[in-house]
């Protein structure tokens, strides 16, 4: 965790997860929540190693979800923009956040300064994953001319080859959209495999309209609230009970390699999985988890 | 190399839990044995990870519990207590361990993911059950 970290002009690939910086884990850190990371004119592609073998070549010390660019777990004013983020066979970018509440011991160390993150917090409980912005990304394509790196496929990682600009990731944008108080992240201005916004994926299986995918990325900064989207935060708690193989269609995911993007496989997965959270969405279990919720927060 | 059981060692890891709910032990009354792995700072919560786990007695392993739950206390916090019970970690330590690939994984971010959402979940050691 830090606060103002920029990351600019830098080859980001062949990792398990590109970035990662988490709030979450950082028990009663000084600058308690991460705020004002900034990410810029990188490129961030084929980040799909798998660590979580029989014998690694590498050994994990975390656990990271295989397939991903960027990680931003309880990230707050993040600036993600004019990367180019691609071949990352699960998502492209990932914001979720993480309630004061559940952050370890309680929450933060010392003060949190009011107002430089949510509104309301730190009194209303919701730090994190406010005023994230997205933009001007162009994601799931590959520059023209652009070669990958000799030691793209070290340590067995796998990506897209061949000269097609079209490198899909699994998902662009996945969102946790958890809590109606996380306000204002957005995400605009970015363009997918096609070159145009509307190949942009994201924010990932289920949230609001849980029946009538595919969902919708808000792009309006001032009205973009969470959703309260319970079979995401049911997935992310599976998430954090670290790697293991269990493989139910709502199981966190994150310890397999993702198929490719656009394959049979990967269709099929995308389809089974968004069909098993939208009933989740809509279950009893996500009802019950919704007001076990409510009763944490302030 | 691992430092074996000291008697008469007691951790400085703010004792422990609470009695709530059988989550832990009293923090009148520390261990009095050493987690597992390399022990720096008089803890080995930072390094333990684990292979150590695997190689350690049950003794140990809930010392080395004790131990990173205090370390993961805030200051501030007059006690010790945390939404994941012992017996809680203990599990998911036992369940993520046992896999081949985790041999360097360590304990300390594993534990602090799960008690992130330790209170949001139900059954000991175990996620909010999802079909």
């Amino acid at each position: 965790m830090g606060n103002a970290v920029r990351i600019t002009r830098n080859h980001v690939y062949g990792n398990m997860t590109g970035i990662s910086s988490d709030t979450f884990s950082a028990a009663g850190h000084p600058g308690f929540p991460a705020d004002s990371s900034e990410i810029d004119h990188n490129f961030i592609y084929a980040n799909n190693l798998d660590l979580y073998t029989e014998r690694p070549p590498v050994a994990p010390l975390v656990g990271v979800p295989i397939g991903t660019g960027i990680v931003y777990p309880g990230m707050s004013d993040a600036r993600v923009h004019h990367n180019w983020i691609f071949d990352n066979w699960r998502n492209g970018a990932m914001l979720f956040a993480v309630p004061d509440a559940l952050a370890n011991g309680g929450g933060a160390e010392g003060d949190i300064f009011p107002g430089v993150s949510c509104p309301g917090a730190p009194a209303n409980g919701l730090s994190t994953s406010c005023g994230n912005r997205f933009f001007r990304n162009r994601v799931g394509r590959a520059p023209k001319g652009f070669r990958f790196p000799d030691a793209i496929d070290m340590f067995r990682n796998t990506y897209t080859a061949g000269a097609r600009q079209k490198k899909p990731n699994g998902n662009d944008f996945w969102w946790g959209e958890l809590f109606s108080t996380n306000t204002g992240n957005c995400w605009f201005g970015n363009t997918g495999p096609d070159g145009t916004a509307a190949s942009v994926t994201g924010p990932g299986d289920a949230g609001r309209l849980p029946g009538a995918p595919p969902q919708v990325l808000p792009s309006d900064c001032g009205n973009s609230v969470g959703n309260d989207a319970a079979a995401k935060l049911a997935y992310l708690i599976d998430c954090g009970n670290g790697p293991d193989n269990d493989a139910g269609l709502t199981d966190c995911d994150w310890w397999t390699r993702p198929a490719r993007p656009g394959s049979p496989a990967a269709m099929s997965t995308v389809l089974s999985r968004a069909r098993a959270t939208q009933e989740f969405e809509r279950s009893p279990e996500a009802e019950a988890l919704r007001k076990r919720l409510a009763r944490l927060m302030p | 190399m691992l430092v074996l059981a000291a008697a008469g060692v007691a951790l400085p890891a703010c004792g422990a839990n609470d009695d709530r709910g059988g989550s832990g032990r009293d923090r009148d009354h520390p261990v009095d044995i050493r987690g597992v792995g390399l022990v720096r700072g008089n803890s080995t919560a930072q390094f333990a990870n684990c292979r150590d786990w695997r190689g350690g007695s049950a003794k140990r392993r809930y010392a080395t519990i004790e131990d990173i739950r205090g370390q993961l206390t805030p200051q501030t916090s007059e006690t010790a207590a945390s939404d994941l019970s012992d017996e809680q970690a203990y599990k998911i330590f036992q369940h993520v361990c046992a896999a081949r690939f985790s041999d360097e994984l360590r304990l300390y971010k594993l534990y602090a993911r799960a008690q992130a959402f330790a209170s949001l979940t139900t059954d000991a050691g175990e996620a909010y059950p999802v079909p």
